[in-house]
């Protein structure tokens, strides 16, 4: 693992309540004219938004008053009505096409376009899409909470349609993250045996033995980009104070640089991270950060853009022009259209 | 003894068990915008000193456990997890007066601690590092330092953090949303990661119980609040 210098100059880590740790001292843009928030719901509706691939459609589970069934419901963005897509409740794949959901002891993945669908003998896992769908993975083991024993999992990879399965490493006291870049690989977080070291490991899909891109006891929160090209994650209580934070790991060679803010997280595009700083000082706002670089800007101005983010539920649309988060004040869903 | 006699003392024993039922007794009260007790940490939360990591409620890992770790408590997280390293000083969220030290049937190994406050709610301190220095009867104040964090593997690697529940007095009976009683921006404490505090749906009623606050009180012994039918996400 190579971390990316210089050093950055970090406000001193015992935080204190006088003190706004996770700020640099920035003028905050104000925007002409301002953008504003734009309510996309109402009857505090609903929780864990998620974007159709082209970016036109916010799309959640939701089950409205007089529906005999929950199912997919989709707003087209700005100010579309809302409509029912579907009563298939699972986990899609990026392009809507397929959507893969257990029962009982397997899993399926069903075609959307003509309900067809095909087993898969995930022991009742749910399985998750590769970014092309054109692959899964899964995740086979106990959810047992002791130590040394904690979360021992299998990870196991077909075709969408089930075929070629097989297990591509266990995991102690981590589990998979997700797909690499190009997906050759698989990420993945944890020791592989009980004496060897924890952190992130990239897995080939192929030949080769799995590497370890970056050592830490636990890695919290890993996010992939996209493309699987980056991962953001955050290191929390190590001993080293200087390596506390939130860290933007180059998956394909292994460097990895912290960042300067810490806070809650979503990728814009490869390389380009949104951050809302976790700061107990001041309003909510939202700050960018090219990760190849560190090189970071405030987007926002709390005094003209509020951002009453609830339960750190917020996603940004495909194409990095919006972002939707549900509302702490009225549970509602809102729409913001980023600052370029 | 005849069926309808049976029947009779049946319904009165229900009527005897209903009333004395602490679901029948009322809510601990305070003004509805004030809360009434601090945070059990001294410093700001962050990657140095801790983080939100399991709200109260119908969470998506409630779920999961309701049988195995959470069935006493309705199904649900009965109380908040804050994430900290071993030997982080907690702090009384409130004046109150000791009423229990390494309590067995209260649980949260390896060590806890339960303090009545006057207001007629309880606090409970889980999973700490070593037994509190502190006796049956003794008075704290809030922001005293009662006891240290720990971890309930006793590693200190695998899982360190402070379990905090909030509890009826003196009965200890009902389990109450500490983040509704505790004076902090849970919302911004809730900004730490990629991935947001999920909720447990119940596709019956998919926009219950999806909000930090909006949590139902727990009745310790009661039948499982969470063993939904068709859920999101699904148990493994």
């Amino acid at each position: 693992m190579r971390v990316l210098g210089p050093a950055i100059k970090l406000p001193t880590p015992v935080i204190t309540a006088s003190v706004t740790p996770f700020l640099p001292a920035a003028d905050t843009p104000t925007p002409t004219p301002p953008v504003t928030p734009i309510p996309l719901t109402t009857g505090a509706c609903c929780s864990n938004p998620f974007w159709s691939p082209d970016s036109k459609m916010v799309l959640f589970i939701d089950r409205p008053e007089g529906e005999s069934r929950a199912g997919l419901y989709g707003i087209t963005i700005p100010r579309g009505e809302k409509r029912r897509l579907g009563s298939r409740v699972g986990v899609y794949s990026r392009e809507l096409e397929y959507v893969a959901y257990p029962m009982g002891a397997m899993a399926y993945v069903e075609r959307r376009e003509d309900g067809r669908r095909w087993p898969i003998h995930t022991g009742g896992s749910t399985p998750r899409f590769s970014p092309s769908g054109r692959w899964v993975l899964w995740q086979v083991g106990g959810s047992a909470l002791r130590y040394p024993n904690l979360k021992q999992r299998a990870v196991w990879v077909s075709t969408r349609e089930g075929a070629a399965a097989r297990q591509v490493v266990r995991t102690i006291g981590g589990g998979a993250i997700g797909w690499g870049y190009g997906e050759e690989s698989l990420l993945v977080s944890g020791r592989l045996d009980h004496a060897g070291a924890a952190g992130v490991w990239r897995v080939p899909l192929g030949e080769g033995a799995p590497l370890l891109l970056f050592e830490a006891e636990r890695v919290r929160s890993p996010l992939l980009s996209p493309d699987g090209a980056w991962l953001a994650f955050v290191v929390a209580f190590d001993p080293d104070p200087q390596r506390n934070g939130l860290w933007a790991l180059d998956t394909r060679t292994g460097d990895a640089r912290r960042l300067e803010l810490f806070g809650a997280y979503r990728w814009r595009r490869s390389g380009v991270l949104l951050v809302v700083p976790l700061d107990p000082e001041g309003p909510p706002m939202l700050w960018l950060v090219d990760v190849t670089t560190g090189a970071q800007r405030p987007l926002t101005d709390p005094d003209y853009v509020p951002l009453p983010i609830a339960n750190n539920d917020w996603q940004v649309s495909p194409d990095g022009a919006w972002l939707v988060f549900r509302s702490a004040e009225d549970g509602n869903l809102w729409l913001l259209e980023i600052p370029r | 003894m005849t069926l309808r006699r049976r029947c009779v003392l049946a319904a009165l024993l229900g009527l005897v068990l209903a009333t004395s039922s602490s679901a029948w007794e009322p809510s601990p009260t305070h003004a509805a915008d004030a809360r009434p007790f601090r945070l059990p940490f001294g410093e700001p939360p962050g990657p140095d000193s801790w983080l939100l990591i399991q709200p109260y409620g119908n969470t998506a890992f409630a779920y999961r456990q309701r049988f195995t770790a959470y069935p006493a408590g309705q199904g649900l997280h009965f109380g908040v997890d804050l994430a900290a390293r071993c030997g982080t000083p907690v702090l009384a969220i409130g004046d109150g007066v000791v009423v229990g030290v390494d309590s067995a049937f209260h649980g949260a190994l390896p060590h806890n601690l339960m303090i009545d406050h006057p207001n007629g709610y309880a606090s409970f301190y889980g999973h700490l590092l070593a037994r509190p220095d502190l006796r049956v009867g003794q008075r704290v104040e809030a922001g005293e330092v009662v006891a240290l964090s720990g971890d309930p593997d006793m590693s200190c690697a695998s899982r360190p953090h402070l379990h905090l529940e909030v509890r009826s007095a003196p009965d200890h009976r009902k389990a109450f949303n500490p983040l509704s009683l505790i004076e902090a921006d849970w919302h911004r404490i809730a900004l730490v990661g990629g991935t947001s505090l999920a909720f447990e749906q119940d596709l019956a009623q998919p926009r219950r119980w999806q909000t930090l606050q909006d949590q139902p009180e727990v009745i310790f012994g009661g039948t499982l609040l969470n063993n939904y039918q068709y859920a999101w996400p699904p148990g493994r």
